[in-house]
């Protein structure tokens, strides 16, 4: 694990080094010593949605500046059920720069 | 910057993408990552810096490109819950894993093209599906 964050909603999420190098860092090379335009996103993100298909998971977003332009930096996580202490723990499953929502998901926070 | 795109750009962008020299064609790397149930086709080869842009079929975005961000070019495309809703809808999409890149959910082994077809007609061919063109 390379990174630990803390979402509003007080949930932890976890960034995993495969997650991180082998597949953000090579599909998305721009992002590579940009993690923490992630971790902006997952702690201070304008907006938390449901994903379209997956029901565990949630799609964080946050406008970010990236090569001097404006854009929108999505990250997906992907929930635990709660463990035994009632902590709710996610996975970053992958994260990229955008330029919009994606339709089909529905506001979970704020 | 590109806000989005529709459906029906695709034939032109991926028109555009065949339009390349034979020898940049060859450079299409496609991969996909089982943990986040996403497919990428990289129609130059990967290393350029992008953006990913939506392309709406009017009520959901079933594909994403990803535009280079000084030419504002498309250089690839993403698809997110590939295997989820992606392939269901589109079913001759699944033959682009053939040859592609596999990130497993618990070991990453990247795999090598088996097969002598021309891998960006292929992807082109399968995408008539979407687009409505004919076969």
């Amino acid at each position: 694990m390379i990174a630990t964050w803390v979402d509003p909603l007080d949930r932890t999420v976890l960034l995993y080094e495969d997650t991180w190098y082998d597949h953000v860092c090579v599909e998305h090379p721009n992002l590579h010593d940009l993690i923490h335009l992630v971790q902006v996103t997952i702690e201070h993100p304008e907006r938390i949605n449901f994903d379209a298909a997956f029901a565990k998971r949630e799609s964080y977003y946050r406008p970010v500046w990236l090569a001097k332009r404006r854009t929108l930096m999505k990250v997906s996580v992907e929930f635990d059920a709660p463990d035994a202490y009632d902590q709710i723990v996610g996975t970053v499953v992958t994260a990229y720069p955008t330029v919009s929502v994606k339709q089909g998901e529905t506001r979970r926070w704020p | 910057m590109a806000v989005a795109y529709e459906l029906t750009d695709l034939p032109k962008i991926l028109t555009t993408a065949l339009a390349a020299p034979k020898h940049d064609r060859a450079a299409l790397v496609r991969s996909y990552d089982e943990t986040s149930d996403t497919f990428y086709a990289h129609f130059f080869g990967r290393g350029f810096s992008t953006y990913s842009v939506p392309v709406s079929d009017g009520d959901t975005d079933p594909l994403l490109v990803l535009v280079e961000t000084d030419s504002d070019r498309v250089v690839g495309m993403q698809i997110e819950h590939f295997l989820r809703s992606f392939v269901p809808s589109h079913p001759r999409a699944a033959q682009w894993l053939a040859g592609a890149e596999w990130r497993s959910a618990s070991r990453r082994a990247p795999t090598r093209p088996t097969t002598d077809a021309d891998p960006m007609q292929q992807l082109v061919d399968s995408l008539s599906d979407l687009t409505g063109a004919a076969d």
